[in-house]
């Protein structure tokens, strides 16, 4: 086939049936044949691409085994299911729901046994081959998005007789639906909630994704205090049916007023059902009420609603002022975007003080900071503040706000078609950055940047006021084949007046001179002061292939699966292809081999062989380049991961004296000290790492467990609940507060702590709860772990530091000791071992012997 | 996979980036018996729930099969388009396997929209599968001797798993030229295997 005939195919296609055969027409005159042939191609086009989508989502991503299929009996259309039925690998367990879109049945997966929950669409839907197909369509988007606050999608499935069912997670908690029917809900209950709606719709919304069924049955109130937002992508399924008359008000309740007319919606109407949401858990009523649907369709387009200071006077104005914002009829007047909502609703939160005194203002400022974590994140990349000489705690740098020059730079939003270029645009913001630090006496505070967010519409000001920060840079960018468009604007934070504005044009290979001018040019516009001979920027490649490349496998999303890894080496080695010098790239990629080795276990690629490769590489970027922090960094992290710590120590401290503004060099710090038995030092370090990036949830953990290793038990917990107050929980979390209850003798609490993801099955967490169950008098479940552990050491990798953990629950001290042997040679073993949880071990001579085995001196 | 084998991938690599044709015959096999052993331990490892990652478990083929202590050159699309050819094989041979314990001797085609609506449904999807799979290869055979690179962009799209970024490069043409031949390959095997399947007995 010809090219010119692809190119026809592809211009046809793009075109309605009608303009296609005009277009082959018009184009083909003198070639019947060849109009033929593309006339029938075209014809299969739709049908080709849905078949090639359904095949390789089969093939890819489903059941690859070869089991034996079930054939279930044959259903008549809306019948119930009973307790014990089967549907496919699914048993029904009980009943949870019955409502107008479907019955929804709590089921246990018997192939993965675990339990989920199944969800049937009435038949009526079901037999709609558009909102069947509209369905596949929007679940594989809604599975697509994993997000800690949204319910994980797991299947799509259709029983014999036609139903269309989801099988999805299934939670421990209530529907905020059944929690309103006990009332309001607290102020801080209330904004809590909110925010972890949004976050959710933030991350849908920044995939294309709009949710459009935001009610109270659709969020999930799990019993971990997570909420999770239910049902995306059913909600066009819904739409289809709202012309219809079976619509219940309680649907009808939370729609937007384009919705309620039929306009075309964009992600603004997920806004305005979270303010109806929000009015109602506040207040205890809906904001628009009506006899029937067709009352309530007239008040939610007409009126407005009574205000909620009057039903809840308790209510800051700030907040009230949200609530307002989000219930705008005209879309055009509501927030611009999840992101924005996020930052008024941190700002609104209410803070336990009612000082109005200016250092009190000061600190809960600092403590809103903290606490805030996620929501600024998603704002805001990194920040640079001038140094205040002799104080380093986070009131200082709200003080600077006052007088000194200070700027925050956030993350350049990414234009660039191609999203391989994703990491492009987080790349330049942090040479950006660290260019802007080398300006002057200047602090630079640096944090992780969420790329959910990155593409956000924000109210700079609100965001410089958060920060207490007297400048914003921020910008774009926009990589297009080899062209380069930048486009960036210093924006007083104060009164939000543009101070310097600039766009370029250029191609990509003149990428560090755009870096440098635009560095340049805030630097002048803020009277900092470059040395006049320094070497501007920190890229030590001029290839700019290279650096593309470099950027490429740098994106932090790469490292959170398996897949990103193996991607991430693949940038990296090409990028090292195309300057063997570049020292940066082969630090890269000794990070990639120590992450895959910390996240699988793999026999066939045994872990010596990965630090090997890891250690090779770290040592390359070091002898490239020995003033190159990250290259120290990366081998003190291959050195820690072998455990040399003395050796890791060294490094690490190198890569510090090189770049003391990068959080997580601190932390790495900390978590060598921990090993070395120095538990005032980690509490330093990690209180670093959090001044740094006074955002990131990891180093909150972080200061939680150094507060633990320094048996401040209460504080721990106490850091750990300021956080979760706002924050999904990370996984850390659970984990350091199971050993300060631990060591509170919390049993109970303990356990609970654990359950959750050592039933997901993380080894980590199944060894510590086997040792909890244990000392709590469990000694037959914990029996029954560890010989769940030992069976599955050999296939899965299961660490022997979690069999260790066990052994030293149960008491047999022996079995104890030649498992942590054991731990060493297969690099299991964790500083965890060196903390209080523990002690109980360490006065035994046999310790002492693992500790010299480890190159640690009796500290 | 010791040293010196992963010092004959990196060199056969390097010849068919110069345009050796027969390094790619040479390859295959190596490339082929990893990706084999890799999926098969995936399978052991995953008892219950066993998804195939083609990207992760090409990237881990990668890794054990190329000489990681001198890695300068640039074929990674390169081993991924071997790779592909691979993978496609792989998947021949187990939908095979299943096609032929399924059905026995006595053979009998499945019309398209049956599989189309079996591979929609959840219970029982490994024998539509297979007979998707089975009969894809079938049109895809066909399809390369009309068009080879539209065959070969198949291949690396649908069995490797690539980017059109990657599959541009590894057949040396421009990313464009691959989404234009990818869509219409896509209908001519449809059309094909609709044909096939109906009209067969």
């Amino acid at each position: 086939m010809s090219e010119e005939a692809e190119r026809l195919f592809e211009r046809a296609l793009a075109l309605k049936p009608e303009g296609r055969t005009a277009l082959v027409e018009e184009a083909c005159r003198r070639d019947p044949r060849l109009h033929q042939e593309l006339m029938s191609l075209l014809s299969q086009a739709e049908a080709a691409e849905e078949f090639f989508d359904l095949l390789t989502n089969s093939v890819f991503s489903a059941s690859f085994s070869g089991g034996g299929s079930q054939h279930l009996p044959p259903q008549p259309p809306d019948s119930e299911l009973h307790v014990g039925d089967g549907i496919g690998q699914y048993r029904i367990l009980s009943l949870i729901a019955r409502g107008g879109m479907g019955t929804v049945y709590r089921a246990h997966d018997t192939r993965l046994d675990r339990d989920v929950a199944l969800k049937f669409l009435p038949a009526y839907l079901a037999a709609q081959p558009d909102a069947e197909e509209q369905l596949l369509m929007e679940a594989r988007a809604a599975a697509a998005l994993e997000h800690p606050n949204v319910c994980g999608i797991h299947q799509i499935g259709e029983t014999d007789d036609g139903r269309l069912f989801i099988a999805m997670a299934y939670y421990e908690g209530e529907t905020l639906k059944e929690r309103l029917l006990r009332g309001p809900l607290s102020l801080e209950e209330s904004v809590a909630t909110a925010v972890q709606i949004v976050r959710a719709l933030a991350a849908a919304h920044a995939r294309g994704i709009i949710h459009r069924d935001v009610k109270p049955g659709n969020v999930m109130l799990g019993s971990d205090g997570t909420v999770r937002l239910l049902d995306f992508g059913l909600a066009t399924v819904t739409d289809a049916t709202l012309t219809g008359s079976g619509v219940t008000p309680g649907t009808v309740a939370y729609m937007s007023p384009e919705q309620a007319q039929g306009d075309a919606l964009d992600p603004r109407t997920d806004l305005w059902s979270l303010g109806v949401l929000l009015y109602e858990m506040l207040a205890g009523v809906r904001p628009f009420r009506g006899e029937n649907a067709h009352t309530l369709l007239q008040a939610i387009l007409h009126e407005d609603p009574e205000a909620i200071s009057k039903r809840r006077p308790d209510l800051p104005g700030s907040l009230a002022r949200v609530v307002e914002r989000l219930l705008r009829k005209d879309p055009a007047t509501r927030y611009g975007g999840a992101a924005e909502v996020l930052a008024d609703l941190a700002r609104a939160l209410p803070s336990g003080g009612g000082s109005s005194q200016p250092r009190a203002l000061a600190r809960r400022r600092a403590a809103l900071l903290a606490g805030s974590t996620i929501l600024l994140v998603a704002l805001v990349g990194t920040v640079v503040w001038p140094r205040w000489r002799g104080q380093r705690s986070m009131s200082a740098v709200t003080t600077t706000a006052s007088g000194e020059p200070s700027i925050a730079v956030l993350p350049l939003a990414n234009l660039s078609p191609d999203p391989q270029d994703a990491g492009l645009a987080d790349g330049m913001t942090e040479e950006l950055i660290a260019t802007l630090a080398t300006a002057g006496d200047v602090r630079v505070i640096a944090s992780t940047s969420a790329s959910a967010f990155k593409n956000h519409e924000m109210d700079v000001r609100s965001i410089a006021d958060s920060l207490g920060v007297s400048n914003i840079l921020e910008g774009d960018l926009q990589k297009i084949g080899a062209r380069l468009r930048v486009q960036v604007r210093l924006v007083d934070g104060r009164n939000g007046s543009t101070r310097w504005s600039q766009a370029y044009d250029r191609e990509f290979k003149d990428v560090f001179s755009v870096q440098d001018e635009i560095a340049r040019a805030v630097a002048g516009e803020l009277a900092l002061r470059f040395d006049k001979d320094r070497q501007l920027g920190r890229h030590h490649t001029r290839n700019p292939a290279a650096y593309a490349l470099y950027l490429r496998g740098s994106d932090p999303l790469l490292l959170r699966s398996e897949s990103g890894l193996w991607k991430a080496l693949g940038y990296f080695q090409q990028a090292i292809a195309a300057d063997s010098t570049y020292a940066a790239a082969h630090a890269g990629l000794a990070l990639v081999f120590i992450r895959r080795g910390r996240t699988t276990r793999d026999p066939g690629m045994p872990l010596p062989k990965l630090f090997a490769l890891a250690d090779d590489a770290a040592r390359k970027a070091v002898a490239l380049d020995d003033s190159l922090p990250e290259a120290h960094y990366a081998l003190g992290r291959v050195l820690e991961a072998t455990l040399d710590f003395p050796s890791a120590e060294t490094e690490i401290r190198r890569a510090l004296a090189l770049d003391p503004t990068r959080s997580i060099y601190h932390r790495s710090l900390a978590y060598v000290l921990a090993w070395a038995g120095r538990p005032e030092e980690v509490l330093a370090e990690a209180r670093r790492a959090l001044e740094t990036d006074p955002l990131n949830p990891y180093a909150q953990v972080e200061v939680a467990e150094a507060l633990f290793a320094n048996h401040r038990y209460d504080e721990a917990l106490g850091q750990l609940d300021r956080v979760a107050a706002i924050q999904p929980p990370l996984q850390g979390f659970a984990f350091v507060a199971a050993h300060c209850y631990v060591k509170k003798q919390m049993w109970p609490q303990a356990i609970a702590a654990l359950r959750p993801q050592a039933e997901a099955g993380d080894p980590q967490f199944i060894g510590f709860l086997g040792y909890v169950l244990a000392r709590a008098g469990q000694r037959d479940e914990a029996t029954r772990i560890l010989a769940d552990l030992l069976a599955r050491r050999e296939k899965t990798g299961v660490g022997a530091f979690q069999v260790a953990m066990v052994y030293a629950g149960l008491g047999d001290v022996d079995q104890a000791f030649a498992w942590l042997d054991k731990s060493v040679d297969d690099y299991s073993i964790s500083s965890g071992i060196m903390g209080p949880t523990y002690e109980d071990l360490h006065g035994d001579p046999r310790f002492e012997r693992l500790r010299k085995r480890l190159g640690l001196q009796k500290g | 996979m010791g040293d010196s084998a992963q010092q004959t991938v990196t060199c056969l690599l390097h010849a068919l980036r110069a345009g050796d044709r027969q390094a790619f015959a040479e390859l295959l096999p190596l490339v082929y018996g990893e990706l084999h052993q890799i999926a098969e331990r995936h399978r052991q490892h995953w008892a219950g729930e066993e998804t195939l990652d083609t990207t992760a478990l090409v990237h881990e083929a990668y890794l054990r099969l190329v000489d990681q202590s001198a890695p300068q050159w640039q074929s990674h699309a390169h081993f991924l388009a071997v790779a592909s050819t691979a993978m496609r094989q792989i998947l021949l041979d187990y939908a095979k396997r299943k096609h032929a314990a399924k059905r026995g001797a006595g053979h009998q085609h499945v019309p398209l929209h049956e599989i189309e609506v079996a591979l929609k449904r959840s219970g029982d999807l490994s024998e539509a599968r297979s007979e998707a799979l089975v009969a894809l290869d079938r049109s895809l055979c066909r399809l390369e001797k009309h068009d080879r690179r539209q065959s070969r962009i198949v291949e690396c799209r649908f069995f490797g798993g690539m980017t059109i970024q990657d599959t541009a490069e590894a057949l040396g043409i421009a990313p464009a030229t691959v989404s234009r031949g990818w869509a219409m390959a896509k209908a001519w095997l449809y059309r094909d295997l609709k044909q096939t399947l109906e009209n067969s007995p």
